[in-house]
């Protein structure tokens, strides 16, 4: 579904080019929930913002079911198509609603019925009038959950989702994940291999080199 | 919009400046047109019905010659022998002209019925007297009434002199005042100067249309006389306006790139504090033209909710305005007008200009993805 194919990424550092991985190669099937797993620095925020087109790669090659998305610039409705984004900060819209900001994902369809049974599901039914400051930082994510979710998209790309939140609710902000996302790919970078499912494949992202 | 009302303190500011500034465009653009509508009343609509001739700068008078030819012209049916002086009239900024024409009682006569002129008050002056009847709008203007002495006899400021008593007013086309017996010309008669033959001026009625008879007039190449034509009048207005009209958008350009500028620092600030949610929008798929355009929409509509509000307060301000003052002058004043429309919208389109400029700026050097990095 997902196929990544030789990716090298590298910055320059003062005089010198920094090299933060090469070659690297990665294929999401649907329904996979892939773990990018590495320490700090390793570049695994970097690769999953490739992935899902956020950011363009030095080299190499995405394709999503055979079509290449890496050299387009019809980026933001690839993104808009097919891809949801759960961020370690939540990035929430402070002067809207719960449900606005759920629906806020699509600028096309008002998904206001979807969001509503979403919230619900997320057990944020309740809260759908509330601003983001009127939430717990467990609830906001949640809302990033639904906000993602709404759309039905193919791959959900989540950058350490839970990094801000406390260890128990970090654990159930993956459940809910997991159990929302039967029909889509999920891409999830953390340091964190405790909060995973057991189902999930790892690669981890050392060295510049991408280990499945 | 949804921004604003979350943050009301940050929306009623900016409302508030624009809506302060479209005040005062709105109240001085009204004010200007009111003054000049009342001057062109007192000046171009005075020759509605006739036209004026007039010797040069150089000749006291006009000569026989000069006056058989206008006479015997297909396009005039009759020329009144005429003495005529200017008196003014008062508006809320300035004064403006307005005519006196001293003609015969006859000629005078004549005037008010072919013109149909419809005496409200009093009646005509007779010869023998110093005596004038005023349009009903000049009579209001200067604050006189039927039986008042007027000139330079009573006011130390008026240009006509002599002292004459109003003996009537009256309604039509002509915004002009009439007399008889002039002050002046009997003191040239008393120098022995023929008052009966001698053409100081001359008041030009038309056969047929007098837009006819003035296109004929305007095209006469005279070095003794000259004609004031309603045409000619206008074209001299319009000279004299255009140094105001073009000071008043000036001023109004100031206000408007100044007030801008204000708004453009308060709003920068506002859309640089929601870069955030620009980050995200634009991550989860919207373009940045489409994240523009919302921008652009939010304040197009604070611009467009001041301005209403702004011509609102404004028209009610000039309505007391109106009733307290303008009215007791005569002075007419359109609450609605177009110019103060045009300059207003003109104001606000130099706000949302110039407000977007910087946020446009900021926008196409701003790389929304690394917003989300940076977190």
């Amino acid at each position: 579904m997902l196929k990544a194919e030789n990716l090298s990424l590298s910055y320059q550092d003062g005089r010198t080019r920094r090299l933060i991985f090469s070659n690297v190669s990665l294929t999401v099937e649907e329904g996979d929930f892939v773990a990018i797993l590495g320490p700090s620095g390793s570049g695994k925020s970097s690769l999953l913002y490739i992935l899902s087109t956020l950011r363009a790669a030095d080299s190499g090659r995405i394709s999503l079911n055979d079509v290449v998305i890496s050299d387009t610039k019809k980026t933001c409705e690839i993104r808009y198509q097919n891809f949801g984004f759960i961020f370690q900060q939540h990035f929430l819209i402070p002067h809207l609603s719960v449900l606005e900001n759920v629906m806020a994902a699509d600028y096309r369809v008002k998904r206001r019925k979807e969001a509503i049974e979403l919230l619900e599901q997320l057990g944020l039914g309740d809260h759908i009038r509330k601003r983001p400051h009127e939430l717990s930082g467990g609830e906001r994510q949640r809302v990033a959950i639904a906000r993602a979710l709404v759309k039905k998209p193919r791959i959900i790309f989540a950058d350490e989702p839970t990094a801000s939140l406390d260890g128990k609710t970090a654990g159930e902000i993956i459940k809910l994940l997991t159990a929302h996302c039967k029909d889509a790919s999920i891409v999830c970078t953390t340091h964190d291999p405790a909060i995973l499912p057991k189902t999930c494949k790892v690669a981890h992202l050392t060295d510049g080199n991408l280990l499945l | 919009m949804k921004y604003y009302l979350a943050n009301k303190s940050k929306g009623i500011s900016i409302l508030f400046v624009a809506f302060l500034s479209i005040f005062c465009v709105y109240i001085v653009s009204a004010l200007v047109s009111s003054m000049l509508e009342t001057a062109r009343d007192a000046n171009v609509n005075a020759v509605t019905s006739f036209s004026f001739v007039m010797p040069q700068d150089s000749a006291l008078t006009i000569s026989e010659e000069d006056w058989t030819e206008i006479e015997n012209m297909p396009e005039v049916r009759a020329v009144y022998q005429a003495f005529i002086e200017s008196s003014y009239i008062d508006t809320i900024l300035a004064k403006a002209n307005s005519f006196v024409v001293f003609l015969g009682e006859d000629d005078l006569n004549r005037l008010f019925q072919d013109n149909r002129y419809e005496i409200i008050e009093g009646r005509l002056p007779v010869d023998g007297a110093y005596e004038v009847i005023m349009h009903e709008r000049i009579l209001r203007n200067k604050g006189l009434q039927v039986g008042d002495f007027f000139g330079s006899d009573y006011d130390d400021g008026e240009s006509v002199v002599g002292g004459y008593q109003i003996v009537g007013s009256f309604r039509g086309d002509d915004v002009i005042s009439f007399g008889t017996d002039n002050c002046q010309v009997d003191q040239y008669q008393d120098i022995g100067v023929d008052a009966d033959t001698t053409k100081y001026a001359g008041v030009v009625l038309p056969q047929g249309a007098l837009e006819e008879m003035n296109q004929v007039l305007d095209h006469v190449d005279s070095e003794s006389i000259s004609f004031q034509t309603r045409s000619d009048i206008q074209r001299q207005y319009d000279e004299q306006i255009q140094g105001i009209n073009l000071l008043m958008a000036f001023v109004i350009l100031i206000v408007a790139v100044s007030i801008s500028i204000a708004i453009g620092a308060v709003l920068s600030t506002v859309y640089q504090s929601r870069m955030d949610e620009y980050g995200i929008l634009f991550a989860i798929g919207y373009r940045k033209r489409m994240i523009f355009a919302s921008i652009s929409k939010e304040i197009l509509l604070l611009l467009l909710i001041s301005w209403i509000l702004g011509i609102g307060a404004s028209v009610l301000a000039l309505g007391g305005v109106n009733q307290a003052i303008f009215s007791k002058m005569g002075q007419s004043i359109a609450l609605l007008n177009a110019n103060s429309f045009l300059y207003t919208g003109l104001a606000i389109a130099a706000m949302f200009v110039i407000t977007l400029l910087p946020i446009i700026r900021k926008f196409a050097k701003t790389d929304l993805i690394t917003i989300i990095e940076r977190r």
